[in-house]
């Protein structure tokens, strides 16, 4: 099919959005008596939850319900699992907390600002566990188990083998093999999730509108966990929707949950989540570690990969995962032809956010393992990326060809793409310029990546994940049904429902020229709806927008609808202007005999179907449907269920995306400074050009972020640290460069327009493409994301470029895993250590050192010491109010003791202990102390960059009292010493 | 992320505000530029009942430089401050005010308030440290005139009292003889400093001043050595000053940008 | 204990009303002492145009101009701007009616290269973009990097807002006085 030269067609979508009217969730009007939910969250990466009272903020003015754990037990079940185990997940925490933020409870309020002042308000008790941060240590033996009841925190174990990959091995020429880990991030969308949900008594059900973006297979996920059929949960999608990139499917736990609120309040409830919240606890991409290998022969063709995935998917599985593993399945292999396969892969639960579909949706993780491993492949064996990938690409002549794990690449031809690189001036000058660049010493590297990008999930895919004999007693389960409906009015104008919430992408422009052309009509009489509303619209599990379904299924199902409806038109315009339909030509409005050019317009045709229908019936035969309304449901057909030997298509189509980058290691700072980037693609049809770019500028740029700045970081005691924008930092115009884009199209002949999905392919080739360059600058291998600065100097250092720096002056006693802050000072006082002892023995004494404190009381308990104490820490403008218990313990009098203490406030946990020694020296007493603390929740999340200097500044503060309070006021600390000896060391003789 | 409640006083004269100052001690906070406090309002780490919008006094200083001292007053944005440095482009603070945070946030937020707030990282903290600052306080009991290297306690704190209020600040503002250097990173344009490094060279004399390095900016002073020896200093200060680690670097980077951020701002002098 | 001076106070949690010039009409709302200026406009003022991506400052969503200048509008309280004049997004240009016309010469480039995908960000780099051309009407692609880099865009890599930027710049050089409505 042909597209008219306007491909480049503007945005319909964009003079809304310039003036600033575009309806986003919080832009959509609401009833009048809505209330507003805001969440208690768990401050604590693991901990049994002892007790909630809610009566302090249920008692709140203007706050009118508080949703709690009993509530959502009695109404809800827990959300169902693409693998079956005994961990249950509720969407408020049940007995257990297991990862920071975890909502706990939800107070629904008159405004967001005073449900926020109730949550405040509630009181809860919790003991706090061992948390686990690393997938090893949570498959270790004496692991804690996150869930009761699961023999493992590793719920699901699969090995797969596709050919002899065992005897490959044992034969190969050569081995490779490597271990990469992969980080967590997210792609965050400037709008968060949104989600307006009222329950309506009468009928038992539920009525939701919200910014989620599918798949909708989880509608039947939220229907199920609310106990209502899939008819009673009607769920509305705004046209608007600030990105979602995947991430938006963590809406699926607030729509559970602010439909429970709305009935707990009995009235209408919003919740918009907030930055905060987005960033502890909405959804991650997994981590990944892979051990991988590759059986190679003499010349470098990959006979065989083997890879041993261990997949960190939070602390609850929750749906569609694991399918950030699955999804990439068939094409383990990538664009090359490797017939033997093997493949393990272990889903692991550990004390982090349960994740999702972020861009690339396992694409990077995949990739970053498989490209590092082919790059080393051709640095070990002296010869080019290039030739080595060249040696195994999938060739043109091979298409459709299916991979030795079950995927149908549908088309392409990967040295096209190649010659397309050499070509490109913008290549040339990137060698040329590493060879300028290594004349004059600087770290100039050149990385590649080559992927497959695959669009258009195979809804089976995740069953992947059970075994076979598993898959026959739950049932087959595959396509990727898209959904579309066109309709012409009796006026003439054409109307388009779509079931795909986009988020930015320009569906409605895309599906405009599509319609218009088809019709002949200009875009203004077309209209395309994308509101979208499960009880009117045409929808599947398969709906919504994920997988960069558009392009190859949804658009080409609208293709297909109007296409029908097209021919039904033709026919009985053929008999009113006399002539075979072949005959005809829709253009400008009309419909045209191109033989005599008689013509008739289109609307007038159309009408009669409305207003004459016999006319119609008499024209074209009574046995003819006369409806000018089509609804198209179209899935390719190449999208089977997985086979009884784990072969499973994963994607309708695959695109195909050859990367090439030049990076330069800054040596005054050690950052990676992208040079020149060229990204070949191969999307099959490009529907708009502009569109297709914007796409891949998109990627790429988030891309960048993952590969060079961002990290949804923990601390090792499992506390969250990216909890603002400062600290989670995406890109900015001044670090994302413009790529060269090339473009080729081998069209799919799979999907109905031969188009493939072109939204998440440089999501999965520029971090490991950054990753090689970087590893070629440096000539160092072990390159893990983000690349950030610091890292990249550890490498320089390791890699022998630079000389190591010392370590820290202060010596620091043994770091426990789970209390990873520290802070060291000495003290002098002049007198004596008894005194001082007396001070820390003295509850009455005691309370004038502890910060602010209000309240003291001893607790007797054999051998220690125990107070408990209301303190109010003041750390700047903040003050943090906690209730404390401290302990003094190994009293001995008077070398020392150990000084310990948790307290807890609505700023979060803290926890340190430390050892205090008095040694004397000349009438003077050094008092120094050693301390390890861990701090948990808001103060942690917001804080992580200045928590140590705080706990610093705490620590000395009640030092320096202490000794005030023993009656002397002499002081001096260990570093100020330090700086003075350095000065007196620069002046000069 | 919406504040706690709060009661507002907005008054219009020091002398009001002083007042309340006194009155409300340490249950008042005062909001200047804002750009600091509301997000830390709104993420409710802090919660003062009352707020004190000084954002309506009429009698602050303004911005001038007289007897080579810059003064500037509680209400100065960084922005008018920024304008005003464009008749002194070759000075220490002409060369930090491009990389404090962007241009929205300079167009609101305050001088003073970036001081008070005391983060290690701050270009105007370091400025003060390394350009003989004082910080002018008046309560309603007494004014006082602090040295700056007096004034910082910490990271977030400083000897302010809660009745207090900056009412201006003041730096050494010499062109004749004395060259001033500057250099900082941050991983992306207008974030934080990592390391900050602050040079200035009167004769022979010479101030250095890194921000970010540790809980307070360091600040040292060398006589009667020479650009060799200056360079010397700080590759030797880098290995032995204890240095802050913190999950956005490593104290070996840290280390490391200590002398690269150093030689870019001596680069500037020399 | 009453004070001898005569001070201005908006207790908690009390509505208050204040009014304000908001894109050249005179508005008057409701807000509390802690309904921030971004709230005030899209809740009480209904000009939802503004957006509110982090409401700590950093995205840049929520630019507006207040008396003239760019600020964040989740970094001020509503009763700040009482009797002020602000801008929103939906000033830029005072004729919305139609697809073409009404757009500003920046919100037509913006068009043109594709400078918005979900548009949620958009309205704070207009602002913020008008602001910097005002004041440098012949920018490196340098300079404009680093003016936008205190708006965050996941969508387009920024690629497109640069090159309107910049083509705007080139454009209002040769005709001065750009802003057509």
């Amino acid at each position: 099919m042909s597209f008219p030269d306007n491909r480049h067609f503007e945005r319909y979508e964009d003079a809304a959005l310039l003036k600033g009217a575009g309806s986003y969730i919080d832009d959509c009007p609401i009833k009048p008596g809505t209330l507003y939910a805001a969440i208690l969250r768990s401050p604590s990466p693991h901990a049994s939850i002892k007790s909630i009272n809610i009566d302090k903020a249920v008692s709140l003015p203007g706050v009118r319900a508080v949703l709690t754990s009993q509530d959502v037990a009695a109404w809800s079940k827990p959300l169902m699992g693409a693998v079956k185990s005994e961990m249950k997940q509720f969407v408020l925490a049940v007995d257990r907390v297991r990862y920071v933020g975890e909502p706990m409870a939800v107070v629904v309020a008159e405004s967001r600002a005073l449900a926020e002042d109730g949550v405040e308000l509630i009181d809860f008790d919790l003991e706090p566990l061992a948390a686990i941060t690393d997938v090893k240590e949570a498959i270790s033996s004496d692991a804690i188990l996150l869930h009761v009841g699961t023999s493992s925190n590793c719920v699901s174990d699969r090995v797969f083998s596709y050919g002899e990959p065992d005897r490959i091995f044992e034969n190969s020429a050569h081995l490779f093999e490597l271990d990469i880990s992969y980080p967590r991030n997210s792609c965050t969308p400037i709008e968060t999730t949104g989600v307006i949900a009222e329950w309506i008594e009468n009928e038992n059900a539920y009525e939701v509108t919200s910014n989620f973006m599918g798949p909708f297979s989880l509608h039947t996920v939220m229907a199920a966990a609310l106990g209502v059929s899939g008819v009673k949960l009607r769920h509305k999608v705004p046209k608007d929707s600030g990105g979602s990139f995947g991430v938006k499917q963590s809406a699926l736990p607030y729509v559970v949950l602010t439909c429970l609120a709305s009935r707990k309040a009995g009235a209408p409830v919003k919740f918009i989540e907030d930055r905060l919240e987005h960033l502890v606890a909405a959804t991650s991409a997994t981590a990944r570690t892979t051990h991988i290998r590759a059986a190679v022969d003499q010349n470098g063709k990959i006979l065989a990969l083997d890879y041993d995935q261990l997949e960190d998917c939070g602390a609850y599985l929750r749906a569609p995962e694991p399918a950030t593993l699955y999804r990439m399945h068939g094409c383990l292999t990538g664009a090359y032809d490797i017939p033997h396969l093997k493949v393990r892969n272990r889903v692991i639960l550990l004390n982090k956010t349960p994740t999702g579909l972020v861009r690339g949706f396992g694409g990077p993780q995949v990739y970053f393992a498989l490209e590092r491993l082919v790059f080393q492949i051709a640095r070990s064996l002296g010869k080019s990326y290039l030739e080595i990938a060249g040696l195994n690409y999938v060739k043109k002549y091979q298409f459709p060809f299916k991979a030795a794990a079950g995927a149908v690449l549908d088309s392409g031809d990967y040295d096209k793409a190649v010659s397309i690189l050499l070509d490109s001036p913008e290549y040339q000058d990137m060698l040329d310029r590493q060879i300028q660049a290594r004349k004059k010493g600087k770290w100039y590297g050149i990385g590649y990546a080559s992927i497959v990008e695959p669009s258009v999930s195979n809804m089976g895919y995740i069953s992947t994940v059970l075994s076979h004999e598993q898959r026959q007693k739950s049932g087959h389960k595959n396509g990727a049904i898209a959904s579309a409906t066109v309709s012409v009015d009796p006026t003439g104008s054409v109307l388009v429902n779509i079931a795909s919430a986009p988020a930015g992408q320009g569906h409605q422009t895309v599906i405009k020229q599509i319609v218009s052309e088809l019709f002949g009509l200009s875009g203004l009489d077309v209209v395309v709806n994308v509101d979208f509303d499960t009880n009117k619209d045409a929808w599947s599990v398969a709906a919504g927008n994920y997988s960069s379904r558009f392009a190859g299924a949804v658009a080409g199902t609208v293709h297909i609808a109007a296409t029908r409806l097209k021919e039904r038109i033709s026919s009985y315009a053929a008999t009113l202007l006399e002539t075979s339909e072949d005959s005809l030509v829709f253009q400008n409005g009309y419909i045209i005999n191109k033989d005599s050019d008689a013509k008739i317009l289109f609307a007038r045709a159309c009408g009669a179907f409305h207003w004459a229908p016999d006319l119609v019936a008499a024209a074209i035969g009574s046995d003819r449907s006369l409806a000018l309304r089509e609804t198209a449901f179209w899935s390719a057909s190449t999208l089977s269920a997985p086979d009884s030997q784990d072969h499973i298509n994963t994607s309708a189509a695959y695109g195909f995306v050859l990367d090439a980058c030049g990076i330069e290691i800054d040596p005054i700072t050690c950052k990676a400074v992208i040079d020149r980037y060229v990204t070949v693609h191969d999307a099959g049809k490009i529907l708009n050009p502009l569109l297709a770019d914007g796409q891949i500028y998109g990627a790429f740029s988030q891309a960048v972020g993952a590969a060079l700045f961002e990290e949804f970081q923990y601390s090792s005691d499992g506390n969250f640290l990216s909890g603002t924008f400062a600290d989670y930092r995406v890109p900015t115009a001044a670090e994302v460069p413009i790529p060269s884009i090339k473009h080729m199209e081998s069209p799919s002949p799979f999907t109905p327009l031969g188009a493939k999905g072109i939204g998440e392919g440089n999501s999965m080739s520029t971090p490991v493409c950054i990753a090689n360059a970087i590893a070629d600058a440096i000539n160092y291998e072990g390159i893990h994301l983000p690349a950030t600065p610091p890292k990249i100097h550890g490498w320089l250092v390791q890699a022998g470029h630079l000389k190591e720096e010392p370590t820290r002056q202060k010596s620091v006693r043994t770091h426990q895993k789970n209390m990873p802050l520290r802070a060291s000072g000495e003290i002098k006082f002049g007198v004596e250590p008894g005194k001082i002892f007396q001070v820390l023995l003295d509850p009455q004494r005691i309370k004038k050192i502890i910060p602010g404190c209000e309240s003291i009381s001893q607790k007797k308990q054999s051998g220690d010491i125990v107070y408990e104490s209301v303190a109010v820490v003041r750390i700047g403008v903040m003050k943090a109010r906690f209730h404390a218990t401290i302990v003094l313990s190994d009293i001995n009098i008077p070398h020392g003791l150990t000084l310990s203490g948790y307290g807890k406030g609505p700023l979060g946990l803290a926890e340190g202990a430390g050892a205090v020694d008095f040694t004397t020296i000349g009438g003077v007493t050094h008092l120094s102390y050693h301390y390890q603390a861990r701090v948990s929740g808001k103060l942690s999340a917001v804080g992580s960059r200045l928590l140590e200097g705080a706990i610093r500044l705490v620590l000395d503060q009640l030092f320096k009292a202490l000794a005030r309070e023993a009656g002397d006021i002499k002081t001096a600390s260990l570093w100020k010493r330090l700086v003075d000896w350095i000065l007196k060391r620069a002046k000069p003789e | 992320m919406k504040s706690a409640p709060f009661e507002v006083f907005c008054p219009n004269s020091l002398d009001a505000l002083i007042d309340l100052l006194d009155r409300y001690q340490d249950d008042a906070r005062i909001l200047a530029g804002g750009q600091t406090l509301i997000p830390m309002l709104a993420m409710r780490v802090a919660s003062p009942s009352i707020l004190i919008d000084i954002n309506q006094v009429i009698n602050f200083p303004k911005i001038s430089a007289v007897n080579q001292r810059l003064e500037v007053g509680a209400l100065i944005r960084h922005a008018e401050l920024e304008e005003f440095l464009k008749s002194y482009p070759d000075h220490l603070l002409s060369k930090m005010v491009p990389w404090v945070a962007h241009a929205a946030i300079r167009n609101r937020g305050t001088v003073c308030g970036s001081i008070c707030h005391a983060d290690p990282s701050s270009e105007w903290v370091l400025a003060l440290l390394v350009l003989d600052g004082y910080i002018n306080l008046m309560s309603k009991k007494k004014k006082r005139r602090v040295k700056a290297k007096d004034f910082f306690l910490g990271p977030l704190q400083t000897c302010k009292l809660t009745e207090e209020v900056v009412v201006s600040v003041d730096f050494h503002m010499v062109m004749d003889g004395v060259r001033y250097g500057f250099s900082e990173y941050g991983y992306r344009h207008g974030d934080f400093a990592i390391v900050s490094a602050a040079v200035v060279k009167a004769g022979n004399t010479w101030t250095i001043g890194f921000g970010g390095v540790s809980d307070i900016p360091l600040v040292y002073e060398l006589g009667d050595v020479d650009e060799m020896e200056c360079k010397e200093f700080i590759e030797k200060l880098s290995h032995e000053v204890d240095v802050r680690e913190d999950p956005s670097a490593t104290a070996a980077y840290r280390r490391f940008l200590m002398r690269s951020q150093a030689l870019q701002a001596l680069s500037q002098i020399i | 204990m009453t004070s001898e001076f005569n001070i201005k106070r908006i207790d908690a949690n009390v509505r208050q009303k204040i009014a304000l010039t908001v894109n050249g009409k005179l508005r008057t709302g409701f807000c509390e002492s802690r309904t921030t200026l971004g709230d005030f406009l899209r809740h009480e003022l209904g000009l939802t145009g503004t957006h509110l991506g982090c409401e700590h400052g950093v995205c840049g969503a929520c630019t507006i101009n207040v008396d003239g200048k760019p600020v964040r509008s989740c970094l001020m309280f509503a009763y700040q701007v009482n009797g002020s004049c602000v801008g929103t997004v939906e000033g830029l240009c005072e004729n919305h009616n139609s697809d073409h016309a009404g757009l500003t010469d920046l919100q037509i480039a913006f068009k043109k290269h594709h400078a918005l995908q979900c548009g949620f960000c958009t309205p704070g780099f207009l602002i913020t973009c008008e602001d910097f051309l005002k004041n440098h009407p012949s920018p490196t692609e340098k300079e404009v990097r680093e003016a936008i880099s205190g708006n965050l865009c996941r969508c387009t890599g920024y690629a497109g807002i640069v090159n309107a930027v910049l083509e705007v710049a080139a454009l209002r050089k040769m005709k001065p006085g750009g802003i057509k409505c």
